[in-house]
């Protein structure tokens, strides 16, 4: 009898457990492990714009998230179209970025990303332009944030060889360098304008990692390819920790474009 | 009484088993070291202290004096004609049996694995145990080795003395002092045994402290000084006159140790070998002995550039192994077949890492061995059949089963940049078999002939081994998982002629190798040392050998006086290509020693040819040739029982500018040196 009442005592706790879960999750975007970097709400449509990123904000290759919520109802929107203009006002320039592949929120979120060229501690805002699919509600929010200075060079700009046009390098990963094999990514980007950065796409990359203090490379390296959107991605082998620099060159058909660029790792 | 007979014949039978195919170099009981080489088909006499009461322990060779006292394990290791000694500094030398080094023999204290941890091979095992602590030394050839595990070259083992259980003699024991002048080098020692009716114990002690040397023509050659000790523990217990239980404790630690021909010398170098072993001897019955044996060990080692001149980047690069096992023998006698089984297994783990220190940069860390583990287990089979008074055949055969497994992933991870996958074990099965046809031909003379196959595993620098420097060739070496096993099908005959006066005795070898491992260029890779000339990757090479022989005569005109010469040539080639590298050129050494009761003197004249015959692709040079002149004598008096024994000698007397062509880096040996040892045993 006595176990009988401690088993219909288990089974109610089951039950009123699995009622809890059925309730609607006010927030269903899974940020965990991301940094909050701000949020605004559009200047029309009602929405609320929620940026986070996967660091703090340094001057290099960015991955940003934005999470789209209903002002009204606080419900996260899903399914929108999304447009970024990052840009130093007082500068009057703008930085090369990439908006969400897809109308689809992952988790909730939308994954982006923006190079930011130089670091300040104001100065830089994000406008995001979203269009909500669901109800055709469209705004602008301008979210302000500081971008700090990184330890090592993630960015830069260059002058090609070539035809001297002016072209952004960017550090993309490996993020946790390891000894042996790790992928490899930069991304390149034509500067254009002040304002305008479009994907570099038709170089060829060439990559030979070096200890400065020993000045011997590692062998088996793959060179980056062009896999899209100026991203072009390889591997790098590292034979073992310290202070390695990732020489770059950079070829447009058979004309050097840059020869002297690098990209410095320690770990 | 009977019994006692019995046994004692048994334990001398039993020894002449294992006497089959081993040239041994004979210690006395209380150290002393005999000049004498036992012949292949002669009995090694264990000075075997099994027994008590009436059995004596007295070694039944004659009492002689050292030649020095307190000459280290590897030059006594050189007194064995076949083998020659790799020389990086003056301290550990590397030995090499019929032309070939450490990585393709079985080197053994006691029958226990040990394993250097050193990457660049400065601590031949040898240089942890210290002559005042051993009994003998087996040296087999080739297949017939395969006792102490499968090799190509052979096996060493060094087996220590022990405690002695002598009840007659409660307290016995040593203490000496030994000075010599080309390295202003003290040497001091002591043994102490104490023996109960049942039990025994023993304690000795090594110390000894080098500084430079000087070369022929008096230069003074830098990074050859050298600080060690070396202490061991022994004990022996009989519950009964059939049962022996044995611990042994050795200690070794060295300090300082300078290597001329590499770029940086030891900090230090420990060893800790600990040993249990239980053997019973049943009188009745066809087993004859039972032998259980544990053991582990853990080596260590650390290198050292700061006392160098213009050093890069500094770098420590320390190491350990640790290793533990065991052994079951059993001997089994039947009829015509005296069978010996062993059974033996070990667990072994070796970690080298490297860190490198530039200034105003991170630290660049490695691991030059991955964290390796090893577990080996093998069976050995002997059957040594008396097919009549004058013909015996013995078959040995071993099958060994080998896993390597990378523990740190850091390691795996270090290898993809090689695009290997060193993630999984890696299983070996290896095969040992050796057929030896022996013949007594006539009262004066006897031959034998053994032939063989026999594999080995490649060393853990030859399969994981990460830019590991050979300062030799100037290359960084790199390990291949997946190199195959070296082969080899073997060859070794002798003959010996015994006259009263004269005796002359005659070996050959003859060993084919496949898939033999070496480091073979790879011009895509950058070397990691600074000034590194390139990068090495272990490969089989498809076929090899290496042929040699050696020849010792001896002649006593008259009874005080003996005449000794011992040959050797060993000639090693790449078929189809160049000479193997590090090969002994054509050695002789003869002399002639006057006899007393009580002591003698000895005028010695070592001599070497030339090496033409060199691998340029492993950076070798030519050798020239060179003879030398040493002088000996020994002399002892008696006080009662107990005796004072004076040694001296000058080696090098005309000061010659030399070097043998195994030594590393151009550094010449020694110039003129005097020594002076002094020891009072009782």
């Amino acid at each position: 009898m006595k176990l009988l009442f401690a088993g219909v005592l288990i089974l109610s706790s089951i039950l009123t457990g699995c009622k809890k879960d059925n309730d609607p999750d006010p927030d269903p975007s899974n940020t965990e492990g991301l940094v909050f970097v701000g949020q605004a709400y559009t200047n029309q449509g009602s929405m609320l714009v929620k940026l986070y990123a996967s660091d703090s904000l340094y001057s290099a290759y960015s991955n940003l998230f934005i999470e789209l919520r209903d002002s009204a109802s606080s419900e996260v929107i899903s399914n929108a179209k999304i447009t970024l203009l990052p840009q130093m006002e007082m500068m009057g320039h703008a930085a090369p970025f990439e908006n969400p592949s897809s109308t689809a929120a992952i988790n909730g979120l939308f994954p982006c990303a923006v190079v930011f060229q130089m670091p300040a501690d104001m100065g830089w805002t994000l406008d995001v332009t979203a269009k909500d699919l669901a109800t055709n509600n469209e705004g602008t929010a301008r979210i302000a944030f500081a971008v700090k200075s990184p330890t090592l060079t993630r960015t830069s700009v260059i002058t090609a060889l070539n035809d001297g046009s002016k072209i952004v390098i960017s550090y993309v990963q490996p993020q946790e360098p390891k000894v042996g094999m790790n992928d490899f990514e930069i991304t390149l980007h034509r500067k254009e304008t002040m304002m305008s950065f479009p994907p570099a796409e038709n170089y060829t990359v060439e990559i030979e990692p070096e200890m400065p203090s020993m000045g011997h490379g590692s062998p088996n390296n793959v060179n980056p390819i062009h896999t899209g959107n100026g991203h072009y991605k390889g591997q790098v082998n590292f034979t073992m920790t310290g202070e390695w620099n990732i020489n770059l060159r950079i070829m447009d058909g058979s004309e050097a474009v840059d020869t002297t660029s690098y990209f410095v790792v320690t770990f | 009484m009977h019994r006692l007979a019995y046994k004692i014949f048994f334990i001398l039978i039993s020894s002449q088993a294992i006497a089959q195919q081993q040239d041994s170099i004979l210690f006395f009981m209380e150290g002393n070291i005999t000049e004498r080489i036992i012949g292949l088909n002669e009995v090694l006499v264990k000075p075997s202290c099994d027994c008590i009461g009436e059995c004596s322990c007295k070694p039944t060779v004659k009492e002689n004096y050292s030649l020095n006292r307190f000459s280290a394990t590897d030059a006594l290791l050189e007194k064995n004609s076949r083998i020659s000694l790799i020389k990086r500094g003056n301290f550990a030398f590397e030995p090499v049996l019929n032309g070939m080094a450490s990585d393709r023999l079985n080197l053994t204290i006691d029958g226990m694995k040990i394993f250097g941890a050193c990457t660049d091979k400065m601590d031949p095992i040898t240089s942890y145990v210290e002559p005042n602590n051993m009994k003998s030394v087996a040296v087999q050839h080739g297949a017939a080795g395969s006792m102490y595990g499968s090799g190509i070259g052979g096996s060493v083992n060094m087996e220590t003395n022990g405690a002695t259980i002598n009840p007659a003699k409660k307290f016995s024991g040593e203490a000496g002092m030994g000075f010599q002048s080309a390295s202003l080098g003290a040497n001091a020692l002591f043994m102490l045994n104490y023996s109960s009716k049942r039990w025994a114990l023993m304690t000795n002690g090594v110390y000894r402290k080098f500084q430079n040397y000087r070369a022929g023509g008096g230069k003074e050659i830098n990074y050859t000084q050298f600080e060690k000790w070396n202490g061991s523990v022994s004990g022996k217990y009989m519950p009964t006159d059939n049962d022996v239980l044995r611990f042994d404790l050795i200690m070794d630690e060295g300090y300082n140790i300078g290597y001329a021909a590499l770029p940086m010398d030891v900090l230090y170098a420990k060893a800790r070998i600990f040993g249990l072993t239980y053997q019973h001897l049943p009188c009745h019955g066809v087993v004859e002995k039972y032998e259980v044996k544990l053991y582990g060990n853990s080596v260590s080692h650390s290198m050292d550039d700061t006392k160098r001149p213009n050093v890069a980047i500094h770098m420590d690069m320390p190491g350990t192994t640790k290793t533990f096992g065991g052994y079951f023998d059993t001997q089994i006698k039947k009829n015509k077949h005296r069978i010996t089984l062993r059974t033996d297994g070990y667990h072994s783990n070796a970690r080298a890492e490297m860190t490198m220190y530039p200034v105003n940069e991170a630290e660049m860390f490695m691991l030059t061995w991955p964290d390796v583990d090893k577990l080996d287990v093998g069976i050995f089979v002997q059957d040594v059949i008396e097919l009549s008074g004058k013909n015996r055949l013995s078959i040995n055969a071993r099958l060994e089963y080998l896993n390597t497994q990378v523990m740190d992933e850091f390691g795996v991870q270090q290898a993809s940049v090689f695009n290997q996958d060193v993630s999984k074990p890696n299983h070996r099965l290896l095969k040992v078999i050796s057929v030896s046809y022996m013949r007594t031909v006539s009262k004066s003379v006897s031959a034998w002939v053994t032939a063989g196959y026999t594999e080995r595993a490649p060393s853990l620098t030859e399969q994981y081994g990460f830019y590991i420097f050979n300062a030799y060739d100037g290359y960084d070496y790199i390990g291949n998982v997946n190199i195959k096993n070296e082969k080899a099908a073997q060859a070794d005959a002798g003959v010996q002629w015994k006259h009263e006066k004269a005796e002359l005795r005659f070996t050959g070898f003859y060993y084919r190798l496949f898939d033999y491992i070496l480091g073979a260029k790879d011009n895509t890779m950058d070397a990691m040392t600074i000034n590194a000339n390139g990068v090495k990757f272990s490969k089989n090479i498809p076929e090899t050998f290496m042929t040699g022989g050696n020849l010792e005569l001896s002649y006593s005109p008259v009874k005080m006086v003996k005449l000794s010469s011992v040959s050797s040539y060993t000639h090693g080639e790449i078929v189809g290509g160049n000479p193997l590298p590090l090969i002994a050129p054509f050695k002789n050494i003869s002399s002639v020693k006057w006899l007393h009761q009580r002591g003698f003197v000895m005028l010695e004249c070592e001599s070497a040819a030339a090496q033409h015959r060199i691998n340029p692709e492993f950076g070798e040079r030519t050798t020239a040739d060179y003879s030398i002149i040493n002088v000996r004598a020994g002399y002892f008096f008696p006080i009662g029982e107990k005796k004072i024994t004076l040694n001296a000698g000058i080696e090098n007397l005309l000061d010659k500018r030399y070097r043998t062509h195994l030594t590393w880096g151009g550094i010449p040996q020694q110039g003129i040196n005097g020594y002076l040892n002094i020891s009072f045993s009782f």
